[in-house]
């Protein structure tokens, strides 16, 4: 017997049960109703993240799976490899440091000032924060460390503790621990866990399909009835990861970063109501970034190219100088300082060096 | 014909003509919710009226476009529980749950025998997602339970329900 006929019997067997109207009842208590003190309903236990926040955390933990994650689906699904993926665990934590700024300028890419005379004047502050991010998908060397805990006498199946470190040499650790019940319905397999950062836990749910064990969608639920779904594919030599952040079904925030390693590009999109733009990211030399871009408002479209000049300074914000080419247009020059406000960093005199280090 | 928006909106301006229709769409999911819980029928009565009663006293924090459905299971459920806690005991009713037909007889089994067949965490899975239309995900919040675990309720029930009824549908 099939799901579909069982359910519809359910279904039927409820629609024939005779519920009583209570109404009129109720409207006349409603009216005599007199204007008592609110009642505070009992909270169930809810993540208190803000959305952006949220964003960056379920990226971190999407690109930490997406560097567990291997095509075979083995009594440990989990097998450590992919090693290029590790780069993008540090990458993305990189993000997660700057999460109060990109909190604040991820809401720049989403007005246009009248005061503007190009698009991308008005998404430049809130780009910046992602410089970070792509600066570190091209380096050579991963600044991560990394431990496999055991998971002996737990429920977990799997449980690892890494390290992230930023570009101002502070350490952020994260756990991520994921449980031993595997959900199977029909082809498809559930997983949940948990990632930890400090003294805060967040649960979330790994859904993907047996025949298509690189693809998956992660979803962590948020405070009311938000919700982050993140979907990473990879395919040849591309991995791509959509994040969306949802109001029940409703898109209010979409990001897809796509790395193709094989050119040696990184896509960054953003879409926001009627805003999209989208950059292709190239390392022309080191420490220097050539960006080709395409903003799309409405009726309003444009296109050019940027040239980035990335310089670290000791105790300093990185120095990011910025070169736009709006084309048809006046090039301008724009100076941006991005500083890592990691929460709650771990500081360490000594950074170690991963088992993927150079 | 008036929206629930359109309903909403007048219920947060004290006006009930609309009512007995929000009623009558949403009577069903409410009395689901709360009846794997209650199963006293004056009760679950009792609760029905009540939770109607604390959704048009807090109707302006009802957000229009939002889950009305969802948010009134929701009060329902809270209920429930509550006046399930006073009583500290489960309260059996003698018309509902009676008795659990005869093999022969699972062609005449109600809505209330077939969820008995179920353990008490699979039956609410069950009622809010199949009847009450809640997603998964909803229904983990609401009763506070892992999302994983709500869909490995949902499957053993649906496997149990396989076995028992399956013949007959």
């Amino acid at each position: 017997m099939k799901n579909k006929a069982l359910k519809q019997f359910i279904k039927d067997k409820a629609n024939d049960v005779t519920i009583k109207d209570f109404s009129l009842e109720i409207i006349e208590k409603a009216k005599m109703q007199v204007n008592e003190p609110s009642v505070i309903e009992k909270q169930s236990f809810r993540l208190r993240l803000k959305p952006i926040f949220a964003l960056s955390l379920a990226l971190v933990t999407t690109f930490v799976l997406a560097f567990l994650w291997t095509p075979s689906l083995s009594d440990d699904p989990f097998v450590i490899e992919a090693y290029d993926q590790a780069m993008m665990v540090s990458s993305v934590s990189m993000i997660y440091a700057y999460d109060i700024e990109v909190n604040q300028q991820v809401s720049l890419l989403q007005s246009i000032s009248l005061d503007s005379t190009y698009l991308i004047e008005d998404q430049l502050e809130g780009l910046n924060t992602y410089f970070p991010l792509i600066e570190q998908f091209f380096e050579s060397n991963a600044n991560f460390d990394k431990e496999v805990l055991s998971v002996e006498g737990t429920n977990y199946l799997y449980h690892l503790k890494f390290s992230s470190k930023t570009s101002s040499n502070v350490f952020i650790d994260y756990e991520l621990k994921l449980l031993d019940t595997v959900i199977k319905l029909g082809e498809n397999i559930i997983i949940e866990g948990y990632i930890s950062f400090s003294d805060d836990t967040y649960p979330i749910i790994i859904e993907f399909n047996q025949n298509q064990p690189e693809h998956f969608l992660m979803t962590s639920l948020l405070e009311d009835e938000q919700t982050i779904e993140i979907l990473y594919e990879k395919s040849n030599n591309e991995a791509s990861y959509r994040l969306q952040l949802l109001d029940r079904d409703t898109v209010i925030k979409s990001l897809m970063l796509k790395k193709d390693a094989l050119n040696q590009v990184i896509d960054l999109n953003f879409e926001k109501g009627t805003m999209n733009g989208t950059y292709r990211f190239r390392q022309t030399e080191d420490k220097v970034l050539g960006v080709s871009y395409a903003i799309v408002k409405e009726n309003i479209s444009e296109t050019g190219r940027i040239n980035i000049s990335i310089t670290p300074r000791e105790n300093m914000p990185t120095l990011y100088e910025i070169d736009v080419r709006p084309q048809g247009g006046t090039p301008f020059n724009r100076e941006e300082e991005r500083e890592p406000t990691p929460p709650r960093p771990t500081p360490r005199p000594t950074p170690p060096r991963g088992p993927f280090s150079d | 014909m008036v929206t629930l928006k359109q309903m909403i909106r007048q219920f947060k301006q004290k006006d009930y003509q609309s009512f007995d229709i929000f009623y009558n769409q949403t009577k069903q999911k409410v009395f689901f919710a709360v009846i794997n819980i209650i199963k006293d029928e004056s009760l679950v009565d009792d609760v029905m009226q009540e939770t109607y009663l604390k959704f048009l006293k807090n109707i302006d924090k009802v957000k229009s476009d939002g889950n009305v459905s969802a948010y009134l299971q929701r009060i329902a459920r809270n209920l429930a529980i509550d006046l399930y806690n006073q009583r500290k005991k489960e309260v059996y009713g003698n018309e509902i749950f009676e008795t659990i037909p005869a093999e022969e007889e699972k062609h005449q089994e109600d809505i209330f025998e077939i969820l008995d067949m179920l353990e008490s965490d699979e039956k609410e899975v069950v009622s809010l997602h199949i009847i009450n239309d809640l997603k998964f995900r909803e229904i983990a919040d609401m009763m506070d339970k892992p999302l994983g675990t709500v869909l490995w309720l949902y499957q053993k029930a649906l496997k149990k329900l396989k076995e028992k009824v399956g013949d007959y549908i």
